[in-house]
């Protein structure tokens, strides 16, 4: 017989198992089916991660695919202060201890910080803070060569500007947001900007991407290309030109714009000073904006060729249509006000390709009389004044012309010569445009296009081309101003050996801000055009108060250098043929 | 553990000689076909046990693979940045400028359909068309080109002793710099 009773002892411990087992299933029964769906709630949420994926903003590219301006990526350096310690480092197979000392000081090197001012970013008890933002990849690559723990990094998107200042003020720039500021930047956002995208997936606890796991990708969509009309390396030229000469002259500032003549397009839109929109906080305000579309200022003497045009083409003068211009000239109906030449002279006997060879203001005004003044003014309108371009350039300027209408005596005489409205660079080229082109006056055109999703060119449309006077009144004119180059006392300083060049000198008067009269500081300008014979390309150059020399001899050099340097560039054959021969005086 | 009787011992006397009984061959198949599920469901199980670990090795070298492909994209876009520098217009005027170069303003051009020639060719010693410095700013500029060997000073002179054209010019006979980009 047993001891105890084993069947009491079989039932209670089989009892013990039950209610064990109960419990399990119970709780088994708790966690997979009463609490399951927060569980799996829980659960996602711990292991899910939605991360944005980064779209590249598009590049604006030059007339030849040179990039101008990109988008990279750039490192905040930023720290866990209360992690900061020092680090352990093998050193030829021996374990060393590098004291946060030494550390602050190879960090500060590769930051060009000084220590002190590392060393206070990495002091106190936070979990972050930040010791510089935006450097480029090599830093960061060295700065992750040292191998300290403490250190994160965020990186992000940010645009840089290859050329530097290079068509600069045209391009704009982003503020340290990413958003756009002027220029093409602004201008076409809608085709440069991208689209971010998410990512959504499970992770592990070391952040591995659990396979199999749900994803959502909504894909970036990168932004696309803009392509310019621009040249960078004839922007480059001219910038490099226009920046000795401002030093040279003492100027404010100098514009060059070159535009092809039978396209319209802008192929330079230089100007000195101007931005490196890699830093546009270094430059001053006014260099921040592009004066070549901005700034409008009283033309002076180039006018006249527009005035001279328009004489031809309503058929009240023609190139050898005499005049006896004095020094100096009372203006009918102008309550007395006397304009004079730019030096004193006797009077002359010229002709209308003399008035605009020694750039005479009593000349043309005597002649310019046998217009009447709305005429003259639809010319001018019709030529480009007053208005915007197409182009529609962030903060373009319109120019100030008043109606026809509220020209007063003065007014009616003085704008023949280019007084009493003002101008953009950019409007002054494209009147010239219209000359070059046989009379028909083009837009001009600074954008090729925007690329497609496939990287396909988008070009832009243009629009049929207006005319404004007859081609044999363009013809003419452009007989007329290559007498200027060939024969004037300015205008032969700005003759290019081997080529015919036509063109036009301008002095015009600056109104001083302060007193409302005009002062004695000049806008200094040249505007050419070659070859003379069959007219290929506008070059348009101004320096805005210029202090050491006060007319266009300061003009007609960077004129010169820079209409050479396109003509080389585009390789034009030189002339072969000889101008033809006008009168400019008679007896 | 060991296994607990749940029932109580029975004294049992010598049990009665069962017949044999022959195993009938339809429950020999049966066996037969669960020795076959159980092996398939061992072999499936550890198949996919081995499919799961290939996949999770997968998911670690793609990781790796990431990491790497940052890390070429911070190279390239370092060495993209030293070209980009190198290739400026900037260094380019500098490099020029350094080097003495003169800018030839006197372009003579050769129409090849009937081999004429337009202009008067003239060597280009004049001293006042020496390439300017740079004077565009760029704060993109990370890398400079580094010029070795033949000094300007030597170019120039050499370049000098021409003394007109169809005269042969003395070039230097030291090695022109090797352009750093290659």
């Amino acid at each position: 017989m047993q001891p105890g009773n084993p069947a009491k002892r079989l039932r209670i411990f089989t009892a013990i198992i039950v209610v064990i087992a109960v419990f399990f299933v119970g709780r088994l029964f708790q966690v997979q089916v009463l609490l399951a769906a927060d569980i799996n709630k829980e659960s996602l949420a711990s292991r899910s991660v939605s991360q944005a994926l980064p779209a590249l903003r598009g590049q604006i590219l030059d007339s030849t695919g040179k990039v101008l301006a990109k988008s990279v990526f750039k490192y905040d350096i930023n720290v866990a202060p209360v992690h900061v310690a020092p680090i352990q480092k093998t050193v030829d197979g021996v374990k060393v201890e590098i004291p946060v000392s030494q550390l602050v000081s190879q960090i500060a090197g590769i930051l060009a910080m000084t220590p002190e001012e590392v060393a206070a970013k990495i002091a106190g008890t936070s979990n972050y803070a930040n010791i510089k933002r935006g450097v480029d990849s090599k830093t960061y690559d060295q700065i992750k060569k040292l191998g300290i723990y403490w250190l994160y990094y965020d990186k992000r998107s940010s645009r840089t500007y290859p050329s530097g200042a290079v068509a600069g003020s045209v391009l704009g720039f982003l503020n340290p947001d990413g958003e756009p500021f002027g220029g093409i930047e602004s201008q076409y956002q809608k085709c440069l900007a991208g689209k971010d995208g998410t990512e959504s997936f499970e992770k592990s606890e070391d952040w591995v991407k659990i396979p199999d796991s749900v994803v959502t990708t909504t894909q970036a969509v990168d932004g696309r290309n803009v392509h310019l009309t621009i040249n960078a390396d004839l922007q480059y030229f001219a910038q490099q030109v226009l920046t000795q000469n401002v030093a040279k002259l003492k100027a404010d500032w100098a514009t060059a714009v070159v535009i092809e003549v039978k396209t319209g397009k802008i192929l330079v839109a230089a100007e000195a000073p101007t931005m490196d929109p890699n830093v546009p906080a270094k430059s001053d305000s006014a260099s921040r904006h592009s004066r070549v579309f901005e700034s409008a200022f009283e033309p002076g003497s180039v006018i006249k060729a527009v005035t001279a045009a328009t004489l031809l083409d309503q058929s009240k003068a023609t190139p050898a249509t005499q005049i006896v211009a004095p020094f100096s000239w009372k203006i009918p109906g102008g309550g007395g006000y006397v304009v004079t030449d730019s030096h004193q002279h006797p009077p002359e006997n010229l002709t209308l390709t003399g008035v605009l060879r020694d750039s005479s203001n009593t000349g043309i005004m005597k002649l310019g009389d046998a217009v009447d003044a709305k005429t003259r003014f639809d010319y001018l309108v019709k030529f480009g004044m007053g208005k915007k371009t197409s182009l529609k350039f962030p903060g373009e300027a319109s120019g100030i012309a008043l109606p026809y209408e509220k020209w007063d005596g003065i007014k009616k005489y003085v704008s023949m010569f280019g007084q009493g409205f003002s101008i953009t660079p950019l409007q002054s080229a494209m009147m010239y445009q219209t000359i070059a082109n046989k009379g028909v006056s083009l837009d001009p055109v600074l954008v090729e296009g925007c690329e497609d999703e496939n990287g396909n060119l988008m070009r832009a449309s243009t629009k049929d081309g207006k005319r404004v006077i007859s081609e044999s009144s363009a013809k003419s004119t452009m007989d007329m101003l290559e007498k200027v180059v060939e024969q004037g006392g300015i205008g032969k300083s700005a003759a290019v050996p081997g080529y015919r060049v036509a063109g036009k000198t301008g002095t015009a008067q600056i109104t001083d801000a302060a007193t409302g009269e005009y002062g004695n500081l000049f806008a200094i300008s040249f505007i050419g055009m070659a070859p003379a014979e069959d007219p290929q390309y506008v070059v348009a150059v101004t320096a805005y108060k210029s202090r050491t020399i006060r007319n266009s001899f300061g003009a007609t050099p960077i004129f010169k250098a820079v209409m050479q340097q396109v003509l080389r560039t585009f390789r034009v054959t030189p002339s072969t043929t000889k101008s033809v021969n006008i009168p400019t005086e008679w007896r | 553990m060991s296994a607990i009787r749940l029932t109580a011992p029975s004294r049992i006397s010598s049990p009665a000689p069962r017949s044999l009984q022959a195993v009938s061959p339809s429950r020999s198949r049966g066996f037969k076909l669960g020795r076959i599920v159980l092996i398939s469901f061992g072999v499936t199980q550890i198949v996919q046990l081995f499919l799961g670990l290939t996949i999770s090795q997968s998911a670690y070298d793609l990781k790796a693979l990431k990491i790497e492909k940052l890390e070429l994209t911070t190279q390239a876009q370092i060495v993209g940045q030293q070209v980009d520098s190198l290739s400026s217009q900037q260094n380019l005027a500098n490099s020029a400028s350094e080097l003495g170069m003169i800018a030839n303003a006197n372009p003579v051009f050769l129409r090849i359909e009937d081999q004429k020639v337009f202009g008067k060719p003239k060597a280009a010693l004049n001293s006042a068309g020496r390439v300017s410095r740079n004077t565009v700013a760029s704060a993109a500029l990370v890398e400079r080109s580094v010029l070795t060997g033949a000094t300007s000073s030597a170019l120039i002179g050499n370049v000098a002793q021409a003394s007109g054209l169809g005269q042969p010019v003395a070039f230097s006979t030291e090695t022109i710099p090797v352009s750093p980009t290659h």
